[in-house]
């Protein structure tokens, strides 16, 4: 089964995995990581390491970042890169919100799943996910 | 004046707080409310209510929310149907928004175009990033 990974700035990839179970209930393969004030590049690196090697059964890892061009980003791109030269398959998405993981959780136990047809798909359901609820009430207004 | 609410279910709110705080420090005009299924519905309502009211009589306030047609959603709804200040619900929270939101608070021209700088910031952050270092 393909491995989720949420790396943030402090808490944040925390508190998404907290609300991610209250939705979903506990899921194997799936790890949040913080950059904390104490850390270095190196010590996040060491970690986001130490988790995409833990999660990754053969079928790949999904690390979600919080934010384009900060730093859990680059560090989760570095060590996608070199574990990439130890055959692991991971990719790094950014922007994670909560329809994007659920919607991983949900696809990865499909029989014959794989990261390259996966990846497109959750994507495409963060995008979509982010939206104006006005319309919505103004179809709702009159019940 | 304007103000930001992030409404979502346990845990995330509280995380989000915590990395704002790391990034940028205190907002003065940020909010987060998280919804623990444990509480009675209506506790949660009311202080979401709370927090729309909680304000100066023009205010206008964006309420960001987890996850489309869920309870934080739906409360964020409610309350913002129930209010006298104009308010827009929106979905699919991610960190990019957060900061939009409030770097756009005082530019924005008015709440709706506000709230399309903070979809769009929500939007373009997205994507598949693992080639983006070669």
């Amino acid at each position: 089964m393909i491995g989720v990974l949420l790396v943030s700035h402090s808490d944040y990839a925390k508190g998404l995995k907290k609300s991610v179970e209250m939705i979903a209930g506990n899921n194997e393969q799936f790890q949040a990581l913080a950059f904390d004030e104490e850390d270095s590049l190196d010590s996040l690196k060491a970690k986001i390491l130490l988790s995409a090697l833990q999660l990754d059964t053969g079928a790949g890892v999904i690390i979600f970042v919080d934010l384009l061009g900060a730093t859990p980003f680059n560090a989760s791109v570095v060590c996608a890169k070199q574990l990439e030269y130890e055959k692991h398959d991971i990719r790094v998405l950014s922007g994670m919100n909560l329809p994007m993981v659920l919607e991983t959780l949900g696809q990865r136990i499909q029989p014959n799943i794989e990261l390259d047809t996966l990846y497109p798909a959750i994507l495409k359901i963060g995008t979509s996910g982010i939206q104006e609820a006005r319309q919505y009430i103004s179809e709702n207004s009159s019940c | 004046m304007r103000k930001v609410i992030v409404v979502t279910h346990a845990g995330l709110a509280s995380g989000f707080k915590q990395t704002i705080e790391e990034m940028i420090g205190g907002q003065p005009h940020l909010y987060f409310k998280e919804y623990d299924s444990t509480q009675p519905l209506d506790d949660f309502l009311q202080q979401v209510e709370a927090l729309v009211r909680a304000s100066d009589a023009d205010a206008e306030a964006l309420i960001l929310t987890d996850l489309f047609g869920a309870t934080p959603q739906n409360v964020a709804l409610i309350a913002a149907k129930s209010s006298t200040v104009a308010v827009l619900v929106l979905s699919g929270i991610n960190l990019a928004m957060i900061l939009a939101a409030v770097n756009e608070m005082a530019q924005a021209k008015d709440l709706q175009d506000w709230a399309a700088r903070v979809i769009s910031a929500g939007q373009s952050g997205i994507m598949n990033v693992t080639e983006l270092l070669d």
